[in-house]
């Protein structure tokens, strides 16, 4: 069935409705020990669609050329036996008029896999794995209201060097407006010298540190807090940050907005998922809670307006962005005299997501600062803190940073270096 | 229609080693969320994932309605796989059958009105035993399978697994607790039956309630007993992915990690003469069940971890040949647009002769901490911390009072080297196992009995 014809079906089995088209190629190159592994390509159209009936919903994802008589009965049924969900209010009726990026670029995955592998053996590694994704993709946003279509092209790569029992991690993304600039050699090169940063192994003691975080560390951190910036969340009862608009919650050196018509990121992303035009949306503006992050649904239960963020039930972020400071990695590595340097975490998980407490892993290069100076290698050592502490606890942000995405674990973000102090360190015995 | 006959006809004369999967399924999802539905959400997806082997490995995913339009995508793959890297893969095939587990109850036979119903109910159950925060979720999916290979194998599987899992949170005297689950069957709705959940989750959220008011652990050396839902996640955690081939050859380096163990060291030392770790894909109702991996090789028993040595590695096809070994049946897809991966399916603890009780007898000074909150391991599988949910000091053999939030952070090594003891209460709980990437997120059994440490450093 034609979307079009399509679309007026289903017009006539409910009140409001959004249909979320991805259409698009994505390859996929995988390496390791210094050579191929596998490539992957997927190329298949993906729908995404949300009816209401009042206040009945139902949501049906599925891969098709077209969509027919089979999903239109599906979302029939899935309407006739839903309960009414009390905390709908709606899908956006204002009409927005946008253009989306419309450029493709093309790279070859294996090149830069083959740059990747060589940089990180030249910047002293012995081994590597990683890969590289491009993603060339056509979204269309249909709704009673809007009728939306944006292009995307993105290009993640993601190295890691190896030296002895050492390693260093690089994992950046690059826009339609960047792929241009992204030098998979040198980025394989960074990996490497962050592995090669010290031969030495050192031990130290569970306690409280001064940590200069990476670009990644602090990403995967707001990566896997930022849900509680959620209206969702708040709403549930189950966030740090419930009661706290207008509230100092972090220190006066962190600013942290959503960034979503940055076209040099992969988060790009002109139009929510109920036909909203984003924008820049400040969330933390030094260090105050500025918003939660609304649906129009959301925005009406709780008497906002929509900030562009649908998720229709559970609004998110499209592209995090903490914004520069004026210090260097190296300035915050000089100023600690008994210190750690983390250049990534995984595995974050939490005890008490009502105060955001959690613990994750640092990995990928972790390094004892003394006087001012890397002094060895660390393993074994955990962050277990809370997400509250931490923003708290910021005292400087460099001006350099980097656009970081990395696997599940931190989202497509913009991130710099960040100084906390009085971060909890702790250890397996 | 189905295509598989004519892509495998058309990479016989172009590949080494071709292998075609097909793969047809439908997930459906309903919530509710304190004391309302929160949405239902259903999840169809179908295509086929084909594989190409010469100078390389390359996969292609698509679900193309004719085999014309399929061409220009098997030429490219073709290309792909033509292009230097590795392409060491084991070739066996030849098989020929099929399987199904859709379990007495199935999931096309019970009505979404029962689905909803039953998490009103268990949300109900939440909040009459206090919790102020809840989140329930129920889950079936039926899969349709086809795998076909160039070396002549034709395996068709047809299976359905039903998920549970809910969030609960409670506040008391200004101090929050909370207490995540999950359950999971491959089987139909009969799975649901089987269990007390009202039982369960009722003396759950009591006991998280009584937590808040616990004491909190001097930090220093104890004995400790564990439940079989802390050593259904160290036997994951710390058995079963560090025993997967290719985490051990670097294959997954960027993202989920290496291993501790490394290659050729079947024979290494990682913990007593106690303990014994298992792999196996084949427990009927296992929420990780499957006659056939996703590469068409027949899954059984595999023990990890023997009398405290490392023995048996996971593999799949790949992996396999790299070790120059045969893939054993861990070749495993979350889903039909994704690479098979060396995966776990149940891995638990083996159990002993004692009973739970026997163990804690023997206890003069320690914790038992029955089950757990926040966890997690670094990405060689070495270090790892698990928060106690539910624990009490053990003083002269009897449990007495209740612990706060007590941690053991340690390492493998030390953790298994310290078992002296297993009781004969194997139990498994459920999970979604992440690895890959894209990552892929597999259901999982992780089992074990109570089992006993000596001598380990808890905060």
């Amino acid at each position: 069935m034609e979307i079009e014809n399509f679309v007026k079906e289903v017009s006539k089995i409910c009140d409001e409705f959004t249909i979320n088209i991805e259409d698009g190629v994505t390859d996929e190159v995988r390496f390791s020990q210094n050579s191929i592994d596998l490539n992957n390509s997927w190329s298949s159209p993906s729908y995404n669609i949300f009816v209401a009936r009042g206040k009945k919903t139902a949501e049906l994802s599925f891969e098709s050329l077209e969509p027919g008589e089979a999903q239109l009965k599906i979302l029939h049924d899935m309407l006739e036996i839903a309960p009414e969900n009390p905390d709908f209010y709606g899908i956006n009726p204002v009409k927005y008029n946008y253009h989306g990026n419309q450029n493709y670029h093309n790279v070859d995955l294996y090149d830069i896999a083959g740059e990747l592998i060589q940089g990180s053996l030249d910047g002293g590694s012995e081994k590597a794995a990683g890969l590289a994704y491009l993603d060339h993709t056509r979204n269309r946003i249909i709704t009673p209201w809007n009728d939306q279509e944006y292009y995307n092209s993105g290009l993640e790569i993601v190295v890691r060097a190896f030296r002895g029992s050492n390693s260093g991690q690089e994992a950046l993304h690059f826009g339609e407006g960047s792929m241009e600039s992204a030098n998979p050699y040198n980025t394989g090169m960074a990996a490497a010298k962050t592995a090669s940063m010290s031969d030495k192994t050192v031990s130290i003691n569970e306690g409280r540190y001064d940590v200069v975080f990476s670009p990644y560390t602090i990403g995967t951190v707001l990566s896997y807090n930022v849900g509680f910036l959620s209206y969702y969340s708040i709403n549930a009862g189950l966030s740090p940050f419930i009661g706290k608009i207008g509230k100092q919650i972090a220190s006066e050196n962190v600013t942290i907005y959503d960034d979503p018509l940055n076209g040099s990121g992969v988060g790009y992303r002109p139009v929510d998922e109920e036909g909203t035009a984003t924008g820049k949306l400040n969330l933390i503006e030094n260090g105050l809670l500025k918003t939660y992050m609304h649906s129009y649904s959301t925005g009406k239960q709780s008497g906002n307006q929509s900030t562009g963020n649908a998720g229709i039930m559970d609004p998110a972020p499209w592209q995090l962005h903490m914004s520069p400071g004026n210090s260097t990695p190296e300035d915050m590595i000089g100023s600690i005299k008994s210190g750690l340097f983390i250049n990534n975490a995984w595995y974050t998980r939490f005890q008490d997501e009502s105060n955001g407490i959690f613990s994750t892993v640092p990995r990928d290069g972790v390094f004892l600062i003394k006087d001012g100076e890397i002094a060895g290698n660390v393993s074994g050592i955990r962050i277990s803190d809370s997400i509250l502490n931490i923003l708290k606890n910021v005292v400087e942000v460099s001006r350099e940073e980097k656009y970081v995405k990395w696997w599940d674990e931190i989202a497509p973000s913009i991130m710099p270096y960040a100084m906390v102090k009085n971060v909890n360190i702790t250890k397996g015995f | 229609m189905d295509y598989t006959e004519d892509i495998l006809k058309y990479l016989s004369t172009r590949s080494q080693f071709a292998d075609v999967r097909y793969m047809n399924s439908t997930t459906r999802s309903y919530s509710y969320r304190n004391g309302q539905f929160d949405g239902q959400n259903r999840s169809d997806g179908s295509g086929y994932a084909v594989r190409c082997v010469n100078n390389s490995i390359a996969m292609s995913f698509f679900n193309d309605s004719n085999f014309p339009s399929m061409k220009s995508k098997l030429e490219n793959l073709i290309y792909n796989s033509r292009k230097d890297g590795k392409h060491k893969i084991d070739i066996s095939g030849g098989i020929k059958t099929s399987w199904n587990e859709l379990g007495k109850k199935k999931v096309a036979d019970t009505p979404d009105s029962c689905k909803i119903e039953f998490i009103k109910d268990m949300d109900r159950i939440m909040g009459e035993s206090g919790a102020s925060v809840r989140f329930t979720n129920i889950m079936d999916t039926n899969v349709n399978e086809s795998y076909a290979n160039s070396s002549g194998s034709s395996i068709s599987g047809e299976y359905s697994r039903i998920y549970f899992s809910y969030m609960a949170g409670i506040s008391d005297s200004g101090s929050f607790e909370e207490s995540s689950e999950e359950y999971g069957s491959t089987s139909g709705y009969e799975f649901i039956d089987s269990l007390n959940f009202a039982e369960l989750i009722g003396n759950d959220i009591r006991t998280l309630k009584a937590s808040i008011h616990g004491g909190k652990v001097a930090p220093g050396k104890y004995d400790l007993v564990v439940g079989p839902s802390i050593s259904g996640i160290v036997a994951h955690e710390s058995a079963g992915h560090p025993m997967e081939y290719d985490r051990i050859i670097g294959r997954e380096a960027a993202q989920a990690g290496g291993s501790f163990i490394g290659a050729g060291r079947e024979e290494q030392r990682v913990g007593s003469m106690y303990v014994n770790v298992i792999d196996d894909p084949s427990i009927k109702g296992s929420f990780g069940y499957y006659a056939y991996d996703d590469e068409g090789i027949k899954s059984g028993k595999r023990y990890l971890y023997r009398n405290g040595f490392a023995d048996t590695y996971i593999h799949n096809r790949e992996s396999a040949a790299i070790a120059g070994q045969k893939a054993n049946g861990g070749g495993r897809s979350s889903d039909w647009d994704m690479e098979p991966l060396a995966r776990m399916s149940t891995t638990y603890i083996e159990p002993g002769e004692q009973s739970p009780e026997e163990l804690i007898e023997s206890v003069k000074h320690g914790i038992y901490m029955k089950n757990f909150t926040e966890w997690n391991i670094d990405d060689t599988r070495f270090y790892e911390k698990y928060v106690g949910k539910e624990a009490y000091l053990i003083e002269n053999g009897k449990i007495t009072s209740m612990v706060r939030r007590p941690v053991l952070e340690t390492t493998t090594v030390n953790f298994y080297s310290s078992v002296d003891g297993s009781a004969n209460d194997l139990t498994f709980h459920a999970g979604l196992c992440g690895k890959g990437d894209p990552e892929q997120g597999v259901p999982v059994w992780m089992g074990g009995p109570h089992i006993r440490l000596r001598n380990v450093y808890m905060k």
